[in-house]
């Protein structure tokens, strides 16, 4: 029993404290579910404004979880985000640390 | 802000996303429309099968113009192309199942009795169809079309037998058209409301 709590504890302290807030964690489950996305789609699906969107982003971006590729589309800039393959093994590891705690932690 | 995020679910309910805006509904309605003015002026018909380039060129310029300015651009991972890639070949091979029979029953009336049977069987093929893309798209109102196309091309083959009043049998295909047509609108409708145009420049700006 102690020794499941502090195997707990041991994993709760290295959670990923980057994607383990809520508006982060929703913009790299959408990016985890899909190739890519424009800023546009995320914004739709997050429900987060545009600057909140764009300063989380910026935080996952310069963590190298995600890739922000900006093009034109005609005269209109455009903004595609991709999960980085860094990104998207730290977001699995995340998924599993947190079903270890909780399996811990119910019964 | 969501409460529990489930993975899978988070992927199919942005896969059925683009069944929201209606568009898809209005193409093959117009697909039914076509057809049907085609059948009902069957001498000139291959003068009008240019139509039929009509609903892909409006879905083409309605994604571009009306869905992708307001609700953004997605890829899908190549789970879900994987899953297309299979419904292609499921309703390829059905298709060419459809063509051969079509062909022996035409040529060899023993393995297949004209009439009823045939018209069955052809019924039959068109419901698996369209319950396979209703399926494999996650397009749940493709289930209640498929039974409505099925229906009409029943009705349409009545018709057919029994000229009357109604000499041909493109008419039947008007119906599910209309519905189609109908429900893509009012989703349509709803779409434009829920997802106004973004402010000039500002999203993807960043």
């Amino acid at each position: 029993m102690t020794n499941k709590v502090g195997n707990n504890k041991e994993t709760l302290t290295n959670i990923d404290k980057l994607i383990h807030e809520p508006a982060r964690l929703m913009i790299l489950a959408q990016l985890y579910v899909v190739e890519s996305t424009d800023f546009i789609f995320l914004m739709r699906q997050t429900g987060l404004t545009q600057g909140n969107l764009s300063a989380h982003l910026n935080k996952l971006e310069a963590a190298g979880h995600i890739e922000i590729k900006k093009e034109f589309i005609g005269k209109r800039p455009h903004t595609l985000l991709y999960l980085t393959k860094s990104g998207r093994a730290a977001f699995r590891k995340y998924v599993q640390d947190m079903k270890q705690v909780f399996d811990g932690l119910v019964d | 802000m969501v409460q529990n995020i489930n993975l899978k679910e988070l992927e199919k309910n942005t896969w059925t996303l683009f069944f929201q805006n209606g568009l898809i509904d209005i193409q093959i309605g117009l697909i039914f429309v076509v057809a049907s003015i085609c059948m009902i002026f069957s001498d000139i018909r291959y003068y009008l099968m240019f139509l039929y380039l009509v609903p892909g060129i409006l879905f083409i310029l309605a994604k571009k113009y009306i869905v992708a300015p307001r609700m953004g651009i997605v890829k899908f991972s190549r789970r879900r192309k994987r899953k297309s890639a299979i419904l292609t070949i499921v309703i390829t091979t059905i298709l060419v199942f459809l063509v051969t029979l079509t062909v022996i029953a035409k040529t060899n009336t023993n393995i297949i009795p004209p009439g009823i049977a045939s018209q069955v069987v052809i019924s039959a093929i068109i419901l698996i169809i369209c319950l396979s893309i209703a399926f494999f798209l996650n397009f749940n109102r493709m289930y209640i079309y498929a039974f409505l196309i099925t229906g009409s091309f029943v009705f349409s083959e009545i018709i057919r037998a029994n000229p009357g009043i109604v000499s041909r049998g493109g008419y039947a295909y008007l119906l599910p058209a209309v519905v189609m047509i109908g429900t893509g609108s009012v989703y349509l409708v709803r779409f434009l409301k829920k997802y106004p145009l973004p402010v000039e420049g500002a999203p993807n700006d960043k």
